[in-house]
């Protein structure tokens, strides 16, 4: 069995990685920079805990540029389902790519406005892949407790500089037709060009 | 400098009425500068609600990336991200003292 691991640099997806590891499952990891936005420390710690959990392969999107275009044309408060889809479709590219099962992600139910079970029915939709979410139901602090056992705690809470793009009130409650609807105002096709364009391998020893 | 439109009220010794007048006045913006949460880079914060005018930032500065929400731009050789809502983000520049002037152009010359 092998996955394709969104990897952002935080806590969730680090872990959710460490409990693949434990299963067996051989894995490649992706992060989505958002630099110029950030700076690039998300990056470094990506690289960082793709080597604590054994990834030989970590591919990073630079995704700053695109989320741009997105945020100057979509309704805001559907930021982050449309530029979700649009991540897991170049996911589901990397896994194609590399012959992969399945994908991994450290999506946790309710923990941010955006991800709640709504959001995410219609963010997997945008892909034909299986999502498989280790630390769905986990309470945040048994995530932190985890992530201590496993020893990525402290590579996950690092200094990051926070993505500023973001609405203050995201939607909640999403539609499969409206965010359709928001979509047809992009691109999307030249947008998931241009991110795949975009990617840059690096190869972990 | 955030400018605020304020209205005066008079009275008016000849008809025995009250009138008003409107004017324009400029107060200095209030803001603190600190770490961020993760403490990778500082930011400078308006202390009261403030919005930015992120469309004049081309007059004064060189512009990076613009959207509706953010725009990342060029000052004094320090690359800033600069929020609508107030909030200045400096990438790499620690020096406490260049933030604060670079901060206060901003606020000056994009403050609604």
């Amino acid at each position: 069995m092998k996955a394709v691991l969104v990897l952002s640099g935080g806590i969730d997806s680090a872990v959710a990685g460490m409990i693949a590891k434990q299963r067996g499952i051989e894995m490649v990891a992706a992060h989505f920079s958002l630099e110029p936005f950030t700076d690039n420390s998300a990056e470094r710690k990506s690289i960082k805990i793709a080597k604590k959990i054994g990834i030989k392969k970590l591919y990073v999107v630079k995704h700053g540029n695109i989320h741009a275009e997105i945020v100057k044309k979509i309704n805001h408060k559907y930021y982050y389902i449309v530029t979700r889809r649009l991540m897991w479709k170049v996911a589901e590219h990397i896994a194609e790519k590399e012959k992969c099962n399945f994908m991994i992600t450290g999506e946790n139910l309710g923990q941010v406005g955006s991800q709640t079970l709504d959001n995410m029915a219609v963010i997997d939709n945008a892909v034909k892949i299986k999502i498989v979410r280790p630390v769905l139901c986990n309470d945040k602090n048994e995530t932190i407790e985890l992530a201590k056992k496993f020893g990525t705690y402290e590579l996950s809470t690092g200094p990051e500089m926070c993505s500023v793009l973001g609405p203050k009130h995201p939607a909640t409650k999403s539609t499969k037709e409206i965010i359709e609807n928001e979509e047809k105002k992009l691109d999307m096709k030249k947008l998931l060009k241009q991110s795949i364009d975009n990617i840059k391998i690096i190869r972990l020893c | 400098m955030i400018k605020k439109n304020i209205k005066i009220a008079l009275e008016c010794p000849v008809r025995q009425k009250r009138f008003y007048i409107r004017a324009r006045i400029s107060l200095k913006m209030d803001f603190e500068i600190k770490p961020c949460r993760t403490r990778a880079t500082y930011s400078a914060k308006p202390k009261k609600n403030v919005r930015l005018d992120l469309s004049k930032l081309k007059d004064s500065f060189k512009i990076k990336i613009e959207t509706p929400v953010a725009s990342v731009i060029d000052a004094d050789g320090e690359e800033i991200i600069v929020h609508k809502y107030g909030e200045i983000k400096f990438k790499t520049c620690k020096d406490k003292d260049k933030i604060k002037k670079i901060a206060e152009e901003i606020y000056e010359k994009i403050a609604k």
